[in-house]
């Protein structure tokens, strides 16, 4: 019986070889790209094994629908009776893959859709995808069972049974896994809106602080920074003395926030709130200090106080309202235009208070 | 049937959105030398998918450029010294004839600046999950590879680990090693242990190994080198105790001064040959094919093709002084010194 069976297997080596001589090709089911050997009528195919199983699938029976596929590899119509121990090998494995989805389902306790992440926790799925890394099908590549789909290992019929089985069952189980690769995207998206809002929407960073900030703030792939230092960051903007409101002017400023913090909120980091210690810069009145709070991008106030009459002492004189350009482009704030904007403004209750 | 999706991520640099036509035209123009190719387009079995992270480093070096020039402009405007007031950012965000901005910087930023190096992450990350979900909701399944370039090895390599890795919304992660993974990792002046930071390059799942192994995440890991490209040289990615699907090829060839870019290493046979058939299959190259092509390479062509007829004439000068030998009869040594002539003559016009 085994030289009857070995020389089955040499004819069958010769026949293919034959086969591509004659032909000059290696039949379409060994090309991992090609196509053209599947009948999408054939009962193995994706589309009636899914109408065969439709059922089951409905209710989310899985465990009953890959028992079926085993059972059904047992009898089928291609002759394995030259190549059993490759046809053992694959029934290993659909028997392996029964066994796990049973244990996992045993220890999640429920087989339905909301219970999908608790069942893979003990359920590796990724057993039927097929390597095509080395430019031909290998199934349960690096393992006991092995296949290799090349015409020295399976003729042709079996090529073509092993593929559609194994294709089936890998399309079957990411179908399984689909409600729980739709959290996995759901997070993905998440976490880019997180990062993309941080960078491109909260408060801009110059080098150094980008830099300060990556080593000394913490965050993961999915969590941007929580909060963000401010260090030495320059931004124009305007600062309006308060003396006498009726003769307030505007003068535009460079300051400098020494040192401030940041603190993002919202689900996807679209809020922040923060406040520093400023230094302010004009030719006319020398070096101001004071403070600001951010609210969002666009709004921003503070107060600063410069030593106008030259005594040292900051503080006692009247101080300066501290607007950014944003908010001032959207007052749009005019010195001729005071005196309505400032109404406006009252109206709108949108104007912290100032001191004397 | 879907085809092979072949992710391809750029270098440093600057890339525009369609940075990989001179990539995919390149292996087109290649698989043209194989007659499978000449009958079934490469386009109609692959599904090249360009990754492109250079919007993001832009996006910052703009930013920078832009929140530094008002700044500038008032200092001009009110007199102040504005050469360290952030002149330096001056032209950050200008590509043209600014190498130090336009591709240093981006080696800098993703190294050193983490939360611009996450930003890079998580925007490719979805790229490559969005690509494999559509892909398996409409054929079922996704077979994927990856093509990464110079700094582009490194980005892959964190975006793969996490991709992989991560616990997605608190989930199981249904694109992690036990569940999926990549055919094929193709590195091409591989960085990803230079510019590492965690996890380091040995210690992730960028690696092969089987079907439901948690610590690989492809079947096949390929590192490409140029004998003299000094940019994978300094920490060169090297692994030992990988499995057998872990390979690494030297390639010596010279068609160009830019030994480093892509389309210089897709050029040589030994590099190109395995990709396309990895993507199609071992039989779209033949056996003969395959080693008529890499026989067929010289070692020196276009810029460097003189270098051959200089190594040629060379040969031929050795051979003729061996000829002549030690003790000659004076009309031997006149027909040697004619040949010698000839010899120059023959070579002179194709060297120079």
């Amino acid at each position: 019986m085994k030289l009857l069976s070995k020389n089955k297997y040499f004819l069958m080596i010769i026949f293919t070889l034959i086969n591509l001589t004659i032909f000059g090709q290696t039949p379409s089911v060994y090309y991992p790209e090609k196509t053209d050997w599947i009948d999408k009528d054939d009962s193995r195919y994706i589309t009636g094994v899914k109408e065969k199983f439709k059922n089951q699938i409905e209710v989310f029976a899985w465990g009953e629908v890959f028992k079926s596929l085993a059972y059904d590899f047992l009898s089928s119509k291609v002759g394995w009776d030259d190549n059993l121990h490759i046809k053992q090998k694959f029934q290993n494995e659909l028997d392996s893959l029964v066994n796990d989805y049973t244990v996992a389902v045993e220890w999640a306790g429920i087989e339905d859709k909301e219970n999908v992440d608790k069942i893979l926790q003990k359920f590796r799925s990724g057993r039927f995808q097929g390597d095509v890394s080395l430019g031909i099908i290998i199934y349960f590549s690096g393992t006991d069972n092995e296949i290799e789909l090349i015409p020295e290992v399976v003729d042709e019929e079996q090529a073509i049974d092993l593929r559609y089985r194994a294709e089936t069952i890998n399309k079957l189980l990411n179908e399984f896994k689909k409600p729980v690769r739709e959290m996995n995207l759901k997070a993905i998206a998440k976490a880019e809106s997180r990062w993309k809002n941080y960078i491109n929407n909260g408060f801009s960073q110059y080098p150094w602080e980008s830099f300060i900030n990556g080593y000394i703030t913490s965050f993961d792939i999915q969590n941007p920074p929580g909060h963000q230092w401010v260090i030495f960051h320059h931004e124009l903007g305007v600062e309006l003395s308060t003396k006498k409101i009726k003769q307030m002017k505007a003068k535009e400023v460079l300051t400098i926030e020494m040192l401030g913090w940041i603190d993002y909120y919202g689900d996807y980091w679209e809020n922040f709130w923060g406040f520093s210690g400023i230094v302010t810069l004009r030719d006319d009145v020398g070096i101001g200090i004071g403070g600001i709070i951010h609210f969002g991008p666009t709004f921003n106030l503070g107060l600063t106080w410069h030593d106008i009459n030259d005594d040292d002492n900051f503080f006692n004189d009247n101080p300066f309202l501290m607007l950014s350009i944003d908010i001032l482009s959207y007052m749009n704030l005019t010195i001729p235009k005071y005196d309505k904007q400032l109404n406006n403004l009252k109206s709108a209750r949108s104007i912290v208070m100032l001191s004397k | 049937m879907n085809k092979h999706i072949l992710f391809l991520i750029h270098g440093m640099g600057v890339h525009k959105k369609n940075w990989a036509d001179t990539v995919i035209n390149k292996l087109k123009e290649l698989s043209k030398d194989y007659t499978y190719f000449n009958e079934n387009k490469l386009t109609d079995l692959v599904k090249f998918v360009p990754i492109d992270y250079d919007h993001v480093i832009r996006d910052v070096l703009n930013k920078w450029q832009e929140d530094s020039r008002g700044i500038r402009d008032f200092a001009k405007e009110n007199g102040l010294d504005d050469k360290n007031l952030l002149s330096w950012l001056k032209r950050a965000g200008d590509t043209e004839r600014n190498f130090l901005w336009s591709s240093v910087a981006d080696v800098i930023i993703y190294r050193f600046f983490r939360v611009y190096s996450n930003r890079i992450r998580i925007d490719v990350i979805k790229e490559l999950s969005d690509e494999i979900n559509s892909e398996i909701n409409e054929f079922g399944d996704a077979r994927c590879s990856v093509l990464a370039h110079s700094l582009g090895t490194a980005v892959v390599h964190d975006c793969l680990h996490h991709l992989g890795a991560e616990n997605w919304g608190d989930t199981q992660n249904v694109f992690g090693p036990t569940h999926w993974r990549f055919q094929s990792i193709f590195m091409i002046a591989n960085t990803s242990r230079l510019l590492q930071t965690e996890p380091k390059a040995y210690d992730s799942i960028v690696r092969p190994g089987p079907n439901l192994d948690s610590n690989s995440y492809c079947f096949r890991y390929l590192n490409f080198r140029h004998e003299l490209d000094p940019v994978p040289y300094p920490r060169m990615f090297d692994p030992i105790g990988w499995s057998s699907a872990y390979q690494s090829i030297i390639v010596q060839h010279y068609r160009d001064l830019g030994i480093h870019g892509l389309e210089h290493y897709l050029d040589n046979p030994r590099v190109h040959i395995i990709i396309l058939r990895a993507v199609t299959s071992r039989w779209a190259i033949t056996e003969q094919e395959a080693i008529k092509a890499v026989d067929n390479y010289r070692q020196f062509g276009e810029k460097f093709e003189a270098v051959e007829k200089i190594r040629d004439f060379l040969n031929e000068l050795a051979m003729l002084k061996n000829e002549l030998g030690q003790d000659l009869m004076p009309v031997d040594f006149i027909k040697g010194f004619i040949k010698f002539y000839q010899v120059i003559n023959k070579h002179l016009k194709g060297i120079s």
